[in-house]
């Protein structure tokens, strides 16, 4: 079995000390930031990316991933303690979490998660293994023309998935890709742009705007006075984490249809860890025999989100290592950083750099276990750190994303667009402009300008070029499709709206 | 019809439009080409068009709905601290290094939250000075100096 022989091969790579020494790095750093309050995955991700630049990439890719699926489980920490999500991803652990936390028993949700989180990423990592090389099959066929639909895909249906408004995330999508154009346009090697600033030939880095809106805004809006964040009274024993009989019974089931459906979704563009665990927590709710019990501290709504969102972030790896088409702001994140060390994304990633794809799979099954030994004995650590003072911490983020930020090009230059993009990125937040669809515009312009202009001179001119292979039009007839959906859904929406506004 | 100055989905489409404008009068410098040879100013001109239009859409249909969806307040005091916070540390790094950028940059920082007690931010100022030092120049090895004279 070739499978199995390319799995012993990934986990000889993994198992390294190097390797080990990434991935624990990661898991634990991911978790540590996932925990801080009003920091997410996605923030840990940014904020630490500069400091993997140093190593091999596979060592950068393991380690960002440990600092991912970290992240998502301290998130669901804070959530748990705190009802203080830091991303919207683990805010569905705080809906039955908190209750149980208040009702002293938050050692019960804290186990459940690090079970749940454990079996979601196992099976989703088991269907990337046995997805991806077919996907990579069909995807070597691909020329300009699919390319540039698929991305157009991936934007749509990310847009889709970050916010209510579409024109607003459709317009967010579009002011990363004209932020992407600046610098040298790779055909004719004009600047564009650049206004005479040497350093913007090599244009505005992802890193840059990632650490702006999700780092430096973040910070901001958690200094607003109103937020507040005090610890519940846990009472004595809260530490306790067996679960009942019976919760531990219903778990199992939630587990299973959260695993399910997050390994789903996951691989589709657009839909990460936030709409699985969301959707999860929906079907939970359908299935279950007496839904009063959601939001009073039922199991089923930790468990069945948790497993939702680790099977979703696994399979979320699909697209962007296959195609090189990220789904989310994550997938966005890793999709750069493997451009960064000059890999070229794409089908080929598997064939040119098996290492890279085998051992960072190998090495998440490895994180998904180590995940488990970092938290449930040391959960007493971590809520301590969760009670460390807002006043005391920011000003620390604050200068990670200095330095951090300085070390991409060493320069001065680098911190004053930080500055500017993080004040533009708390007015986007307040006029509830999303920033990923940003993000992933800026990543992938580049990539479909080039497609776009290739596709074009191979159709001479013609944009009937996009219809005339069926792989193409098929992907653009699913935009059209998902275009009219959002579209329906926005306006029944608005509707709703003005009749309970009116009825007010 | 002043009232929808201030909402959301008016601004935003504002804010869009001048984007789009931005990026496609910006364009004009560049050849455009044809369809079969795209030059440099085509792409950024279909694009800075389609943001334009996408913002009048949004400002359009919020204008005839006419109920304004208010802006959140803006906060200015975490928004400006902390910008002044980079920049400070952007001016000291090179010049002063980055001892004297992390210990600005931080007492800058404190500024931003009314929660700042200065014992407080002075003994993470210096910490974090002497953490960076350590731990980004000397073991991870980055490119900073440490003292400037």
């Amino acid at each position: 079995m070739e499978l199995f022989d390319n799995l012993a091969f990934g986990f000889d790579v993994a198992f390294s000390w190097n390797n080990l020494l990434y991935c624990l790095i990661g898991v634990v750093l991911g978790t540590f930031v996932g925990v801080l309050p009003g920091l997410g995955a996605v923030t840990a991700i940014s904020m630490l990316l500069p400091f993997t630049f140093g190593l091999d990439p596979l060592g950068a890719l393991i380690m960002l991933s440990g600092i991912f699926y970290g992240g998502l489980y301290g998130g669901s920490t804070a959530s748990i303690l705190l009802n203080l999500p830091g991303t919207p991803a683990s805010a569905v652990a705080a809906m039955d979490g908190y209750p149980l936390a208040q009702q002293g028993r938050a050692g019960v949700p804290l186990f459940m998660t690090a079970i749940a989180s454990f079996a979601g990423g196992c099976v989703g990592l088991l269907l990337v293994v046995v997805a991806a090389p077919a996907i990579v099959s069909i995807a070597l066929e691909f020329g300009p023309a699919e390319y540039f639909s698929m991305m157009l895909l991936g934007l749509l249906a990310a847009a889709a998935a970050a916010s209510q408004s579409l024109l607003r995330s459709v317009g967010m999508v579009v002011v990363g890709l004209l932020l992407g154009l600046v610098g040298t346009d790779i055909v004719s090697g004009m600047m564009r742009f650049t206004f005479g600033v040497p350093i913007m030939a090599e244009g505005i880095s992802f890193i840059v705007v990632a650490m702006a809106m999700f780092g430096l805004s973040e910070v901001m809006r958690n200094l607003e006075p109103h937020v507040d964040r005090s610890m519940p009274d846990h009472g004595k024993g809260w530490l306790s984490m067996l679960p009942t009989r019976d919760e531990a019974r219903r778990s199992i089931g939630a587990v299973l249809r959260g695993t399910g459906l997050g390994a789903f979704l996951g691989a589709l563009p657009g839909a990460g860890p936030t709409i699985s665990s969301f959707m999860a927590y929906a079907v939970e709710t359908r299935v279950a025999k007496d839904p009063s019990r959601f939001g009073k501290g039922a199991i089923e709504g930790v468990t069945a989100p948790e497993a939702a969102n680790n099977a979703a972030a696994q399979t979320g790896y699909i697209p962007t290592l296959t195609l090189g088409i990220p789904g989310d702001a994550v997938g966005a994140l890793i999709l750069g950083t493997l451009i960064m060390h000059g890999i070229s994304p794409g089908p080929r990633v598997i064939s040119s750099h098996p290492e890279l794809f085998w051992g960072l799979i190998a090495s998440m099954w490895i994180g998904n276990f180590l995940l488990l030994w970092v938290n449930i004995p040391f959960i007493g650590v971590w809520v301590k750190i969760l009670s460390i003072p807002y006043r005391i911490l920011y000003p620390m983020i604050v200068i990670f994303l200095c330095i951090g930020v300085y070390s991409v090009a060493n320069s001065s230059f680098q911190l004053i667009l930080l500055a500017g993009l993080g004040a533009a990125g708390y007015l986007l937040a307040k006029l509830d402009c999303p920033a990923s669809p940003l993000l992933l515009g800026l990543i992938l312009g580049p990539m479909m300008e080039e497609n776009l202009r290739r596709a074009l001179l191979i159709g001479r001119g013609d944009p009937m070029i996009f219809f005339e292979t069926p792989i193409s039009a098929g992907i653009l007839a699913i935009c059209g499709v998902l275009l009219l959906v959002s579209l329906v859904s926005s306006l029944r929406n608005t509707r709703r709206r003005l009749k309970y506004s009116g009825s007010k | 019809m002043r009232g929808m100055l201030n909402d959301k989905d008016v601004l935003t489409g504002l804010l869009f439009m001048a984007i789009g404008a931005f990026f496609a009068i910006g364009a004009q410098d560049y050849a455009m080409g044809t369809m079969r040879r795209m030059g440099p100013g085509y792409f950024p001109v279909v694009l800075g068009s389609l943001l334009m239009s996408i913002g009048a859409a949004l400002a359009i249909k919020s204008v005839l709905r006419r109920r304004p969806d208010r802006v959140e307040r803006l906060h200015l005091r975490p928004a400006l601290g902390l910008t002044a916070a980079i920049l400070v540390f952007a001016a000291l790094v090179e010049r002063a290094g980055l001892i004297a950028a992390c210990i600005a940059c931080v007492l800058v920082a404190g500024i931003a939250s009314s929660e700042t007690r200065w014992r407080e931010a002075v003994l993470i100022a210096i910490g974090m000075a002497a953490f960076s030092a350590v731990v980004f120049q000397v073991l991870l090895g980055l490119p900073f100096r440490l003292w400037v004279f």
